[in-house]
């Protein structure tokens, strides 16, 4: 092994790719903004972005945001009001606003530091065995990341071997989806039974469902495109190195000089 | 003899360059260029010439998602109720996110990058009595496109 280099690009770990890459910071915020911590998600900081989702789903739930989101949608501002609890609301709006920011700034960091990895060049990881596991840089479809995660969040990310993420995003869809009652609403919208359907919803919790869906699709959609990018280059390094000393000339003899 | 394949990036294309190599192609009479499918980009992010196809497709997500939310909650006193609502508002989202990007595509005239274009160019030079195994590696493994010439 060489010295390790001063501003790697990817390192391969047990859990995965973790890579610098070109962020838009927009999307990034965007993201935070949907739901706190998908944007440090995003960043390759996966487990800050675990936490982040805990304390919002957590923070959340004892605030009522999402039924007062529900009432302020639906033009019922006197029962958005009542719901929310002024003794954790608060403290959300700031934490909510604060991930947003800290996720916009740091991806405007990781550009820089990108751009730096980039010059350095030094080489990329291919393929480490682990004694658990076998993590290599892969070339994969952004299409079938996209249908995973859409039919079941977190399966795009197993798509992408990032399996810590994925099995934590299968977990919390569970428990969206059990809590919400979604997929027995499913069920009955499917066999035409509209106003059972709606029946059977818990509003707080399907709230939670299209942000992350919409999360767990993006982030796969990203990170295929991105680990397509490392595999081109890496491979490019490689083939650079392995064929420098090619004695092959187009043109040979007299022809050369001209 | 000159032979030349087209190549994508892929573990095909370092089989082929195995394969000719211990096919007795020694390793100096091969050459591959690595191409470029646009010229360097300057590194802030604002690039124009990066795949407008994706960048459809991000914004169409984030359009998706966020008006998906506003769908559900709005679904809750509406007939057609919260799941048709956020279903029907994110592909609504989707459809105004992409479109979005691509009128202004059309207004910069920025043209989509063609796809599939090869990224690797692979030189071989061998005696005439070899080509027909170099070719035949090369269409093996999933070669572009395959050139011959009798330099």
């Amino acid at each position: 092994m060489k010295s390790p280099s001063r501003r790697p690009m990817a390192v391969l770990s047990t859990f995965g790719v973790t890579q610098l890459h070109r962020q838009n910071p927009y999307m990034v915020a965007w993201w935070s903004a949907v739901f706190p911590g998908f944007g440090h998600l995003l960043l390759n900081q996966y487990l800050r972005g675990t936490l982040l989702t805990l304390s919002e789903v957590i923070i959340n739930t004892l605030a009522h945001i999402n039924e007062a989101m529900i009432y302020s949608f639906c033009g019922q501002f006197e029962q958005a009001k009542s719901v929310l609890e002024p003794r954790w609301a608060f403290g959300y709006l700031l934490t909510y606003l604060i991930a947003i920011w800290d996720s916009y700034r740091s991806s405007l960091n990781q550009n820089k530091l990108f751009h730096l990895a980039s010059m350095e060049n030094e080489p990329i990881p291919s393929l480490r065995l682990f004694s658990a596991e076998i993590q290599y840089v892969e070339q994969r479809r952004p299409l079938t990341a996209i249908a995973f995660s859409f039919l079941f969040p977190g399966t795009g990310q197993l798509y992408n071997h990032r399996f810590g993420l994925a099995f934590y995003a299968i977990f919390w869809w569970w428990v969206y989806a059990s809590l919400s009652h979604a997929y027995e609403a499913l069920m009955y919208l499917l066999i035409g039974q509209l106003s059972k359907a709606n029946q059977v919803l818990h509003p707080h919790w399907l709230l939670f469902m299209p942000s992350v869906m919409g999360g767990s699709v993006y982030h796969s959609y990203l990170t295929t495109l991105e680990h397509n990018k490392l595999f081109a280059l890496e491979q490019r390094q490689h083939l650079t190195g392995r064929y420098r000393s090619s004695e092959v000339r187009l043109l040979d003899g007299a022809g050369a000089g001209s | 003899m000159i032979v030349i394949g087209a190549f994508r990036h892929s573990l095909d294309l370092e089989q082929a360059l195995s394969v000719l190599e211990r096919s007795g192609i020694p390793r100096k009479q091969l050459l591959v260029v690595a191409m470029d499918g646009e010229p360097d980009v300057p590194m802030p992010y604002s690039s124009r010439t990066k795949d407008l196809h994706s960048q459809g497709v991000e914004l169409g997500f984030a359009c998706a998602t966020g008006l998906a939310v506003i769908g559900a909650s709005t679904g809750f006193i509406a007939p057609w109720g919260p799941i048709l609502g956020g279903l029907a508002a994110a592909i609504l989202g989707f459809g105004i996110g992409f479109g979005i990007r691509w009128i202004h595509a059309r207004r910069l005239r920025l043209r989509p990058m063609p796809k599939n274009l090869p990224e690797v160019t692979v030189i071989v030079r061998c005696a005439e009595h070899q080509s027909p195994r170099v070719l035949e590696i090369m269409w093996t493994y999933n070669a572009m496109t395959v050139g011959l010439a009798d330099a």
